[in-house]
């Protein structure tokens, strides 16, 4: 145990009452929002400023659930993470090892992939793209267009490249190929890697917004994030130059409350916060690696 | 050691395999139809000699709309297979917020995956631009056989005419029933005043609302006006003190109305009120739905409001605050000019194009128009009960769709599937803005009274057709919006008194050199290419 | 690309092992070469296969920046206008002043954003209750994982009027509600203060890695020595994540027209418009909203080169000065 002078002491202390400020700033949105989506519209109306509901009520989301739209966006939603996740660390693991092993055209395959960081192409070709290649309107035009991520396809090379070399070459004496060194030692090794980057496709997947719209034309088959902001951004109407016919068309679908709003966003978020904790200790972990190997 | 070779072959071949399988599976299965062209997906073979009285064949009709619907109605909805089966199609809607419409079309659009029908908010400068490269099909040899689209005035018909020719069949909205001032009438009556039929009567009242005690209550607590960011309403006490062009210039050129000598008065009143204090202070910073929450909770004398798809529950919440609380609309003021009107809404809400690449297909096009007049042939109010087959139909069936309570059909919650109305959501076309009997669609008293009359003043009212809504003008959709903007920004200053009023002709100035000369003379020449000007109705 | 920071580690701890391996030349011909590596080919296969189809074959399209798209003439019919477009980006006003606003950000964003999780970072490193640091970690993390849908939403709600911002200011300092989404003058502050606190934890992710791997050795030599903590931290702990600082430092340099699209999108109104366009929103309401196609791809593969001309600007600056580039 070191000595720590009085000034050094004090100096920790500041530091830590700074650091849990800044974590509770980080958490208040959270909190509010978790008061909010219980407190009822009453409440609610009478003054913002609730820092613990005056009557707990589960009005909200009682709406919610009723709304069959909303549970089905889950639903769909899950369904894309998953399979979404899994896809891209399929397609990326095995490029990305495929890139660590001298083979012809490897540097050329190479500038391919990085070449794709700096341009991309716009947002009408990739829909032409997508519906050429027949998945407009499927669940598949979230999950292939975006398969990998070239970012995340360099890391984990690199990751992969700090892979004792060893090892590899004790299997190619055994006289196994790539594919088997592949699936045989480069991902039992990679775990806490894998974990951490299917963690971040995931996150991604879960998140899609955009592309949901564009791709889909169904409103059964869309993402959790396109029902919330119908359902949170509907509330704001703040164009007050657009005419007198589109405010009353508007007007016409009274808007649900704050509340609801609230709780639908809690419930498109509360997913990854139960996964959060488990995946936080394994990417930690794989970044720990990372870093020491690469 | 070789098994596992093949297993990893087979795997990794399967893997792909499967992908591409998945999705040229999936590629049968899309929802959506691409667009166009004669064949009907399933065709049944024509009647061949006897005129058919049902349609004979089976056409596929796809269409993509902008919706306010919340949740959007179901594609594969009973409401779409009663559409199927009563005009043997094969129906393939596709609603999409109205959020993201705007983002979602263009690309639709770019990518040539239109379908049959394309719906469209407003005509915009997209709509005149992909109706002259030739997306949307001329409608001019059709519309004469239709009986409702008889029911649309020319006005109407100018604003989708680009060019000579029709690009879309427009849905009906009341122009007359746009916001109207309103005041407290009580308000009035309390304080011996009358009516107002002048800006200079109107100041008085308003001042007198803010300082006089009206409601009687002890309370310095009321407003004149109540006024919201923007300019919102404003003070248009008659088109030619609204922001259309109403007026020329020397030159004999039609000028914006937000530049003109009559808007300037509006201006200079609001400046005054907000001197007095019979304004909000805050009114720059606030919203429309707050300021019109100050007038229904009691506070502010004088606001608007229109007759026409309202929320009954303000005007109950008001009448249940202030128990002796009535309302009346005022009349618009009499003009230097000797007019004296409102200014007329555009008259319509929404148009719906087809596809150009249907035009070898006259089957197809009619079928569509033929939906469309069902849709559009008007049923008068006190029809509109599960007597009328057409009307029950529409709304899904009654029990099903819709209930009746007190002699007005009320739609069953989350039963929009069921309804066909709601896939197109096509308005009926009221011969006069009247026969849709706005009161007749309220149950609550307060409110009730109140849209009966002003629904019999307005009938009485003349109301003036701005020109514009009937020409297209490139300039004037690129550049107007942002023009606008700038000119109200510098009125609000001059309200808040941080400009003179003095400075209008500067204003103006400003305007003209950011291109608003540009606008105005492309306006003036299309408005004389096609001979259209001012009307009054 | 949204955060400033990278949200992966590794990058910068390029290490002798992760040098491409240079191929070998036997003599052998082609084919029997190609034979051997098969299986590499065959994990390959997907993934080029994906890049050709959904990465290299839109790209193709952006030949109508030459080109007055029509999409009812086609790409084939469309008429030929070669650099027209690209000179309309630097006459017209309105792309002058979405430049602007671009670099605008981008500047805040290096001034007030990045900065951030270095400092964060710092002080958690500092922190001796491993369970408090455990926890701070887990919270501070925790905002990246949002969409910005999500985010929005929230401060949407917290913001208007009637929020619960507004009340607050008038409780404590008696202030009138300032409408924040709608003043032109808070947009870029909002947009800033948003990255901060969404990103700002997961940035320290790849700082405290590396921090991570610094000897304790190294501070225990210097407390002998007599440094205090606080030079310590300047003559220690600095130096470790000085390589990660300049490599994300010049990444971000390069990334300066790329601002995060979604983000502002979410965040722009009418009213905002003129301080909050950015190049990135601006092809996208000129180039889809208002279909001018042609002249949006125009800006977009302006933008592109630009930014290809920044990073390997950056790389090469990166080398300079003694560090591992991107490539």
């Amino acid at each position: 145990m070191q000595h720590r002078t009085v000034p050094e002491r004090l100096g920790e202390a500041i530091n830590l009452a700074v650091l849990i400020l800044a974590a509770l700033v980080m958490l208040f949105p959270f909190y509010y929002i978790v008061i909010v989506s219980f407190s009822s519209y009453q409440d609610y109306m009478e003054s913002d400023l609730l820092l613990w509901p005056k009557h707990w009520v589960l009005d909200s989301y009682s709406f919610i659930f009723a709304s069959k739209e909303f549970i089905r966006s889950i639903g769909v939603t899950v369904f894309i993470t998953v399979v979404g996740a899994l896809f891209s660390l399929i397609m990326t693991s095995s490029m990305g090892f495929a890139l660590t092993r001298r083979a012809w055209g490897q540097s050329f395959f190479m500038f391919l992939v990085l070449f794709t960081f700096i341009f991309s192409a716009g947002l009408i070709p990739s829909y032409l793209i997508v519906k050429e290649t027949g998945l407009i309107d499927t669940y598949w035009a979230l999950i292939i267009p975006v398969a990998i991520n070239p970012f995340n396809l360099i890391v984990m090379r690199q990751f992969f490249m700090g892979i004792p070399e060893e090892l590899n070459e004790s299997a190619v004496i055994d006289g196994a190929n790539e594919m088997q060194i592949f699936l045989r030692i480069i991902i039992p090794l990679s775990k806490p890697a894998l974990a951490a980057f299917g963690l971040f496709y995931a996150v991604v997947q879960w998140n899609t917004y955009f592309s949901a719209i564009l791709y889909l034309n169904t409103p059964s088959k869309w993402t959790v994030q396109v029902i919330l902001r119908q359902i949170v951004i509907l509330n704001d109407a703040t164009n007050t130059l657009a005419s007198a016919a589109r405010d009353a068309a508007r007007s016409a679908h009274m808007p649900p409350p704050e509340t609801i709003g609230m709780a639908a966003i809690l419930l498109a978020t509360v997913p990854i916060l139960i996964v959060y904790p488990f995946l936080q200790k394994h990417f930690a972990k794989g970044v720990m690696l990372g870093s020491v190997k690469g | 050691m070789k098994l596992n070779k093949l297993g990893m072959l087979v795997v990794a071949v399967s893997l792909i395999v499967g992908v591409i399988g998945c999705s040229s599976g999936n590629k049968g299965s899309q929802s959506s139809s691409p667009a166009v062209t004669n064949s009907p997906s399933s065709a049944q073979p024509s009647e061949s000699a006897s005129t058919p009285a049902v349609p004979a064949k089976k056409i596929t009709i796809s269409a993509i709309t902008g919706t306010w619907s919340s949740p959007i109605p179901d594609p594969n909805g009973e409401g779409v297979k009663m559409m199927n089966e009563k005009f043997n199609i094969d129906f393939k809607p596709q609603g999409v917020p109205y959020d993201e419409y705007e983002s979602k079309l263009p690309v639709v659009m770019a990518a040539g995956d239109l379908p049959d029908i394309i719906g469209m908010e407003n005509v915009d400068a997209n709509f005149v631009k992909w109706a002259r490269q030739g997306a949307f099909l001329p409608l001019n040899d059709y519309i004469g056989q239709y009986e409702a689209f008889k029911n649309i005035p020319q006005n109407v018909w100018d604003a989708v005419t680009v060019d000579g020719k029709i690009y879309a069949i427009p849905e009906y909205f009341p122009s007359k029933y746009g916001k109207k001032p309103i005041i407290r009438k009580d308000w009035l009556d309390n304080l011996g005043l009358s009516m107002p039929t002048n800006f200079e009567e109107l100041k008085k009242v308003a001042i007198a609302f803010t300082k006089d005690d009206p409601d009687r209550n002890g309370k310095d607590d009321t407003l004149g006006l109540g006024l919201a960011k923007q300019i919102v309403y404003g003070l248009p006490m008659g088109a030619g003190y609204d922001n259309t062009w109403y007026y020329k210039d020397a030159q004999g050129q039609m000028l914006p109305g937000n530049l003109s000598e009559g808007f300037k008065q509006q201006i200079s009143v609001l400046h005054d009120l907000y001197a007095a204090g019979a304004i909000s202070k805050d009114w720059a910073l606030t919203k429309t739905a707050d300021a019109r929450k100050d007038f229904f909770t009691g506070k502010a004398g004088i606001f608007f409001e229109q007759p026409y798809d309202i929320s009954q529950s303000r005007f109950k919440g008001l009448k249940e605050a202030n128990p002796g609380a009535e309302l009346a609309v005022i009349p618009p003021f009499v003009q230097e000019d000797g007019q004296q009107g409102f200014l007329s809404l555009p008259g319509y809400y929404q148009v719906l194009s087809l596809n150009a690449g249907m035009k070898n297909d006259p089957d197809k096009i009619n079928r569509i128009l033929e939906i469309f007049n069902y849709f559009m042939t008007f049923i008068p109010p006190d029809q509109r009960t599960p007597d009328n087959p057409d009307f029950d139909w529409q709304r899904g069936g009654i029990g099903k769709g819709y209930e009746m309570e007190d002699n007005t059909a009320i739609d069953i919650e989350g039963a929009a599937s069921m309804q066909p109305y709601m896939y197109l959501s096509i308005p009926y076309w009221a011969p006069a803005d009247e026969d849709t009997d706005p009161a007749g669609a309220v149950q609550e008293p307060f409110t009730k009274a109140f849209v009966q009359s002003t629904v019999d003043m307005l009938k009485t009212t003349k109301f003036y057709l701005d020109p514009t809504n009937r020409i297209h003008s490139d300039v004037y959709y690129a550049k107007a919006s942002e023009l606008n903007k700038a000119v109200t920004d510098y009125q609000t200053r001059m309200i808040v008194g941080n400009s003179p009023l003095s400075d209008w002709d500067k204003m103006v100035d400003e305007y003209m050199k950011k291109g608003g000369k540009e606008v105005i003379d492309d306006v003036n020449k299309q408005l004389q290419a096609s001979g259209i000007s001012g009307e009054w109705k | 690309m949204t955060a400033p920071i990278m949200p992966d580690a590794t990058t910068a701890q390029a290490s002798p092992q992760a040098a491409p391996r240079q191929p070998i030349r036997t003599g052998k011909p082609l084919s029997s070469r190609l034979w051997r590596e098969r299986y590499i080919f065959l994990l390959l296969l997907p993934g080029l296969v994906y890049f050709l189809v959904y990465k290299y074959v839109p790209m193709l399209g952006n030949i109508i920046a030459f080109q007055d798209f029509s999409p009812f003439r086609g790409f084939l019919h469309s008429e030929w206008v070669g650099f027209r477009h690209f000179e309309r980006i630097f006459e017209d006003a309105e792309v002058v002043r979405v430049i602007w606003n671009t670099l605008y950000l981008a500047f805040l964003q290096i001034v007030f954003s990045f900065p951030i999780p270095i400092v964060l970072s710092l002080m958690l490193n500092e922190v001796r209750q491993s369970r408090f640091k455990y926890f701070i970690q887990s919270v501070v993390y925790l905002p990246h994982f949002l969409s910005w849908v999500v985010i929005i939403g929230i401060i949407t709600i917290f913001l208007k009027s009637e929020g619960l911002v507004n009340e607050l200011l008038h409780l404590v300092f008696g202030m009138e509600p300032i409408s924040f989404m709608q003043e032109p003058g808070w947009f870029m502050p909002l947009i800033v203060l948003e990255v901060i606190w969404k990103e700002s934890g997961w940035g320290t992710v790849l700082f405290l890695a590396a921090l991570a791997g610094v000897n304790p050795a190294l501070y225990e030599a210097a407390r002998v020595d007599g440094a205090s903590r606080l030079r310590q931290i300047w003559h220690i702990t600095l130096p470790a994540i000085r390589s990660t600082i300049v490599i994300l430092l010049i990444l971000q340099l390069g990334h300066v027209l790329d601002s995060g699209f979604e983000q502002i999108f979410l965040m722009l109104n009418p009213f905002t418009m003129d301080v909050g366009n950015v190049l990135d929103t601006f092809v996208y309401f000129k180039g889809i909203q208002q279909s001018d196609f042609s002249f949006g791809t125009a800006v977009g593969l302006f933008k592109g080169i630009v930014g290809l001309i920044l990073i390997l600007g950056a790389n090469r600056l990166s080398k300079k000065i003694g560090e591992d580039g991107l490539f």
